[in-house]
């Protein structure tokens, strides 16, 4: 058992990131579009953990992988790139969040789009159970994430969904590592409570 | 601790967080009792089901991330580059505004010329208007008001010579 996570997607196992930060940059477009072939299905996840829609979670990675190219000069730490990265798409998955809060007191609720268990199904080639177990799924993780306050959500999410350690979380929210660790464990003991979302992850092989 | 003594709910949960927290005594008492060690496994077991769980239920990317433009790609110019770019406008515009009395290239001088030219004009009407009530320049009427006909004989002898009295 170990405090940090196990090295999960491709950014987490490649050996020289930093390298491939500074060449790009310089510039080079190559080590740009590597770069985006490391980290564009992490952060997409990541997006649509917190949004819940896959074209939003596209377009919002998209939006994100601009920023990070327009702003790569101002890292100073190449081999801080990841958490960067994160830090930069959970400032933009807020702004979106707001931005939609907004939108909300002007578009009736019956012009809002459908969430995303009813656009995944009306997309989705998969079979009815699977279509079924889905839904129940994320149904079941957003009750969850309710009953978190926000820094348990964002900690709890960084940690077991993105496979953050503590000091990435760390350096992503700009909080230290103790705080870090306090609002996760109260994140994981409401996790232990809820017993039908656990029955789901034990019963059901991904 | 005992033998038949278990690490507590609470610091499965912070062992899991960190293991660290926990003693070196229930660092080894982890590593060791298989009851304890059920417990840890099945929590880890549980949220790492959960994220990859998660990640088997997130519908594929359907689009490619773009490359920004090239332009945007420039490498930023050096602080001793905007500076110089900065001095030079700077200077520019000192000099802009130094050559603007002396070229005469103002708007206001527009205006000057059209006030002239409106002078002039003013000036020739009133000429045009005092020709047409006394058509002789000014001069002229200066020796007018000296000339006294009536009382020169000698001057109308000049114009009708002869002394013929035609009245």
């Amino acid at each position: 058992m170990s405090s940090e996570p196990e090295a999960q997607g491709k950014a987490a196992t490649h050996p020289d990131i930093a390298a491939c930060v500074e060449r790009a940059r310089s510039g080079n477009r190559h080590a740009m579009g590597e770069l985006i072939g490391l980290f564009r299905e992490d952060i997409y996840r990541m997006v649509y953990y917190r949004t819940g829609n896959r074209m939003d979670a596209e377009d919002l990675t998209q939006e994100i992988f601009l920023k990070v190219f327009d702003n790569l000069r101002s890292l100073k730490d190449p081999g801080m790139f990841r958490p960067w990265v994160y830090r930069i798409a959970v400032n933009r998955v807020n702004d979106y969040h707001r931005r939609k809060k907004f939108l909300s007191f002007f578009v009736p609720a019956s012009e809002r789009e459908d969430g995303p268990e009813m656009e995944d199904m009306q997309n989705s080639n998969e079979n009815v159970l699977d279509q079924v177990i889905k839904k129940e799924f994320w149904r079941e993780v957003g009750t969850f994430m309710h009953k978190l306050s926000k820094l348990e959500r964002e900690v709890f999410q960084l940690r077991f969904m993105d496979h953050l350690g503590i000091a990435e979380i760390s350096a992503v929210l700009n909080r230290g590592e103790s705080t870090v660790k306090t609002h996760l464990y109260r994140a994981v003991k409401k996790f232990q409570a809820e017993k039908h979302l656990i029955g789901l992850i034990r019963g059901v092989e991904p | 601790m005992k033998k038949d003594e278990h690490i507590t709910a609470d610091e499965l949960v912070m062992a899991l967080i960190d293991k660290g927290s926990l003693t070196p005594e229930k660092q080894s008492h982890l590593a060791e009792c298989p009851v304890c060690r059920a417990q840890s496994a099945r929590l880890a077991g549980d949220l790492s089901g959960l994220g990859d769980m998660a990640k088997a239920m997130v519908p594929p990317m359907q689009t490619t991330i773009m490359l920004p433009e090239a332009k945007a790609l420039k490498p930023a110019r050096p602080w001793g580059l905007r500076l110089a770019y900065g001095s030079a406008l700077a200077a520019a515009l000192v000099v802009l505004v130094l050559a603007v009395p002396v070229l005469n290239i103002t708007p206001g001088n527009k205006l000057e010329v059209v006030y002239r030219n409106m002078l002039s004009d003013a000036k020739l009407m009133i000429e045009i208007d005092r020709m047409v009530e006394n058509p002789m320049p000014d001069t002229w009427a200066a020796f007018d008001d000296d000339f006294e006909a009536e009382g020169s004989d000698d001057f109308m002898e000049d114009i009708a010579p002869g002394g013929e009295d035609f009245s």
